[in-house]
């Protein structure tokens, strides 16, 4: 595979969020505003390109039987080192990520993307996989907190998170219209099942297209 | 007592943790096609969660916090509660047939279940002691068994009416949760 | 110094725990029980088709 489709796999084909359906703990209840999507975001993609780095270095290495629990504390560890660094750099989006940082470690991409393609290629080609899968998982959790943040306060507001009173752009379209159920939980299910309504139906369309073409060969 | 009583409602109902935090949601839509296999599930779940939370509460302050190796709770918790899911998968297979065709199938899937790390990370953020921590962690599960029960009778029904293309499957399903936290916010301001 | 020895102790526990669970056989009757999640990528779960591919290698 090049590495340009390895990349772009994990954006469009393989989108862990929108296909795969992994991870969706997190993408979930950190996509209220659109700053806390992307730290998220940043901070799996760290997790993911190290720790798949690291596990393709090892793979000649680590015996065939107990791969998942050196995976597990590889994995662990990392995310504890990447919570310490957002702990110490960026304490706002630290406090309003939580514990989800640290659920990363539980988040069925990292170790699906160890167990599926690490563990059988190159350090090179792991790295890619792993930015990747962590692109698309940024702009899949983005997408849901433009549309939360949007319709639930009527406006995007992006700060800097290395210093949380500078604002990074802001603008606001309707405040009086606002719909603040889209920042609770049923807004999440919600924008979320209808996000996935929108490609179910473009994927059914597809096929009948190709269908179509196929049966008038 | 009264203490212990709020801080089971309030953690079953009013912060219910698949609805309101999020925690649980890839067996909400993977095992919830069948409501024996929701009960089932929802049973291994309260007993994992319900000795993890006790095991790794007791781990963290008589070990963890003597030493001063408090930052490495993270992976103490993750290797302490895939151990005890292996040890108590093997022990029913040696003791309980019965037990370990009901319920011991769905032991793997729970141990990388955001619920259980969840959990044991929250019981020490917000400082419980034993007992609170163990009604915390049954509240949790309680609440998750009923909601799983009551997304699979929805989802069976589901598979048999008519339901436009589109949202086949998984979109639907995600609007019905939708419903439900909807539903779950009512009890906002209960305790 | 603690932490080296508290954290390598842990993780012989669990290997030596995972490994005794991977030995066991299941009792009868269990022996194909899927619970309908086949095309799953939780590669951590024991049912998944990775752990049974790994070992007729």
């Amino acid at each position: 595979m090049s590495k340009l489709t390895i990349l772009k796999k994990g954006i469009f084909d393989e989108n862990p969020i929108f296909v795969l359906l992994l991870g969706l703990c997190s993408s979930l209840a950190i996509t209220t505003t659109l700053s806390q999507a992307i730290g998220m975001g940043v901070a799996v993609i760290a997790v993911l390109t190290s720790s798949n780095m690291i596990i393709s270095l090892l793979r000649k290495i680590i015996p065939e039987e107990i791969r998942i629990p050196i995976y597990i504390v590889i994995i662990a560890t990392l995310v504890k080192c990447v919570q310490m660094l957002m702990n110490a750099y960026t304490p706002e989006l630290y406090d309003s990520l939580g514990v989800f940082i640290a659920l990363i470690v539980v988040n069925c991409i990292i170790l699906g993307r160890a167990e599926a393609f690490a563990s059988k290629n190159s350090v090179i080609d792991s790295a890619l996989d792993g930015i990747g899968m962590g692109i698309g998982y940024t702009i899949a959790i983005s997408c849901i907190a433009i549309v939360r943040e949007l319709i639930g306060t009527g406006g995007i507001t992006l700060t800097n998170p290395f210093d949380a009173s500078q604002v990074l752009f802001t603008f606001s379209i309707f405040k009086e219209y606002a719909i603040t159920l889209f920042t609770q939980p049923a807004g999440a299910f919600l924008t979320f099942g209808c996000i996935m309504a929108v490609i179910q139906t473009f994927k059914i369309k597809k096929e009948e297209k190709n269908k179509a073409k196929e049966g008038g060969k | 007592m009264f203490n212990l009583f709020t801080l089971f409602v309030s953690l079953s109902l009013v912060n219910n943790i698949v609805l309101n935090r999020f925690y649980a949601i890839c067996p909400l839509l993977g095992v919830s096609k069948k409501s024996e296999n929701a009960l089932n599930m929802g049973y291994a779940v309260t007993f994992v969660i319900v000795v993890s939370a006790i095991i790794t509460h007791i781990l963290y302050y008589q070990v963890l916090l003597p030493l001063g190796i408090e930052y490495l709770d993270l992976i103490t918790f993750i290797l302490v509660i895939a151990a005890l899911v292996q040890f108590v998968e093997m022990f029913l297979k040696k003791t309980s047939p019965t037990i370990y065709k009901a319920m011991g199938v769905y032991l793997p899937l729970i141990t990388t279940n955001c619920a259980v790390l969840g959990v044991a990370l929250d019981n020490i953020t917000a400082g419980y002691t034993l007992i609170e921590a163990a009604v915390a962690a049954f509240a949790v599960s309680v609440g998750f068994t009923v909601v799983i029960y009551l997304f699979s009778t929805i989802r069976e029904r589901l598979e048999i009416n008519l339901v436009p293309k589109g949202f086949k499957g998984i979109p639907i399903s995600l609007i019905t949760a939708a419903l439900m936290a909807c539903a779950m916010a009512g009890f906002a301001g209960l305790v | 110094m603690e932490a080296c020895i508290w954290l390598v102790g842990l993780l012989f526990l669990y290997i030596g725990l995972y490994i005794w669970n991977k030995k066991t056989p299941k009792p009868e009757g269990c022996q194909n029980i899927t619970i309908g999640c086949d095309g799953c990528q939780l590669y951590d779960c024991t049912h998944n088709h990775v752990h049974k591919e790994g070992e007729s290698n």
